[in-house]
């Protein structure tokens, strides 16, 4: 249920109207717009029956959501979310006009080649980085990623660029020690319905990065958003990375269709992962190309300084250069659809 | 931006965090007050046959300290949800006899 108030309503008349939806045992959520206010209702729906919303001083209407998601359905909010990562000396944000591009390594493999990656993918225009620290391996046997000191590396190429990071969290007990040292927290596709994960990733004051799951359904994804959000954490960003199908040319397909229908059913952010979706870097640009023209706000790229080198998935990620290109040809896509690409901001230290 | 932090700044700053940490002992201090309040009035509860919880009542609270937060020039939406994080933790604590 939302409730969109009188253009006029007062400060003392939303405290009214909130007190009474409370009362019933329910939780209210506030978005405010520069000429609406909606009060959201979370909650056993059936409590409000007894309450007169209608009547109530400042209610302009009354709509039931359909939907199961809430606090993540477009309906709740005024206003598209946009959502702000890093502090002052390392910034980026998704969902304003600009589209925000993200790029780094799959895993962090060492200090050097982190730091070398960073600052080729920050000259190409990205202007936050990425870079595994725990890796979700389909086998036992492979490279499992670095960890805790990963998560050091991070915060020193951070540091040296002034690129925000974001790096995957896989499990509940991982979540304060890489919070402290990440600006963003990834939800890999695998872990998109480990609700434990999702309820705890909502107690921290830290963006979310929540990755489509090989075999979820957009619903499916907007309600693990909901899950974050329900717990406290309403910075959310979701991104399709391709799902499983029969098709077996490509690694995953890249369900480009979900882009505007989360865009219609949500006001969270959107950003694409063409690499995994793709699972082949001559298939990155195309993918990043077709994810900005159906309205993206944003890309996340692997890249790699030496992919054949790579200790993980080195064939999906792209050498710097051709990174460059693509980055360049991505301009006109943007500018297409009504966009620009996120500029990064001068660099903290002098940066080669 | 010279890499020399200045001298007064860093005093000026520790003397704003101790000035922080004295606050902290306070606002501990009442929520136990507060928190003692709430196991009383659950024992009431019980003496009066009323149920420990009573959403209008704690609806009544968040409205009222949104008032109070305005007044006193704070943003309203994070002072409620400190306090249901507060009141949470008090019918919590009434629930256990």
């Amino acid at each position: 249920m939302i409730i969109i108030t009188r253009h006029n309503v007062t400060d003392a008349e939303i405290d009214h109207i909130r007190e009474r939806i409370e009362s019933v045992g329910m939780r209210t959520h506030l978005s405010r717009g520069e000429h609406r206010t909606i009060i959201g209702c979370i909650g056993d729906e059936s409590l409000l029956q007894e309450v007169p919303l209608r009547s109530l001083p400042g209610v302009e209407s009354v709509t039931p959501v359909l939907k199961p998601y809430k606090l993540a359905s477009r309906e709740f909010a005024v206003d598209r979310t946009v959502v702000r990562v890093g502090g002052r000396d390392a910034q980026a944000s998704f969902g304003g006009p600009a589209i925000t591009v993200i790029a780094g390594p799959c895993s962090v493999e060492s200090h050097e080649m982190l730091s070398t990656t960073a600052r080729l993918v920050r000259a190409a225009g990205a202007t936050m980085l990425r870079g595994g620290a725990y890796k979700p391996r389909s086998s036992p046997y492979a490279f499992q990623g670095l960890g805790a000191e990963a998560l050091r590396i991070l915060v020193d190429v951070r540091a040296e660029t002034g690129m925000p990071v974001v790096t995957e969290v896989m499990d509940t007990r991982q979540v304060d020690l890489v919070a402290e040292h990440s600006d963003m927290l990834q939800v890999g596709a695998r872990n998109m319905q480990n609700f434990a994960l999702l309820a705890e990733l909502g107690r921290v004051r830290r963006p979310v990065l929540l990755k489509r799951g090989l075999s979820a359904t957009i619903k499916e994804l907007l309600m693990a958003a909901e899950y974050i959000m329900a717990n406290g954490n309403h910075d959310v960003v979701l991104c399709e990375r391709g799902i499983r199908t029969y098709e077996t040319a490509t690694r995953n397909t890249l369900d480009i269709a979900a882009i505007p229908v989360l865009k219609r059913e949500t006001h969270l952010p959107v950003i694409v992962d063409p690499s995994h979706a793709g699972g082949d870097a001559a298939l990155v640009a195309p993918l990043a190309f077709a994810a900005i023209a159906a309205g993206a706000d944003g890309l996340i790229v692997e890249v790699h300084p030496d992919p054949e080198c790579a200790l993980s998935d080195g064939d999906q990620s792209l050498a710097p250069p051709a990174f460059a290109t693509m980055m360049q040809q991505l301009h006109a896509f943007a500018a297409a659809a009504g966009r620009s690409i996120s500029v990064a901001a001068p660099a903290p230290r002098a940066v080669a | 931006m010279s890499d020399a932090p200045d001298r007064a700044a860093l005093d000026e700053l520790a003397r704003c965090r101790e000035e922080i940490e004295r606050i902290d002992d306070q606002l501990v201090t009442l929520l136990a007050r507060r928190m003692a309040l709430g196991k009383k009035t659950g024992e009431l509860k019980r003496l009066a046959n009323l149920p420990i919880l009573d959403p209008t009542r704690e609806a009544a609270v968040i409205r009222r300290v949104s008032e109070v937060a305005r007044e006193a020039g704070l943003p309203s939406e994070p002072i409620r949800e400190v306090f249901w994080q507060i009141v949470g933790m008090s019918r919590r604590a009434q629930e256990v006899e």
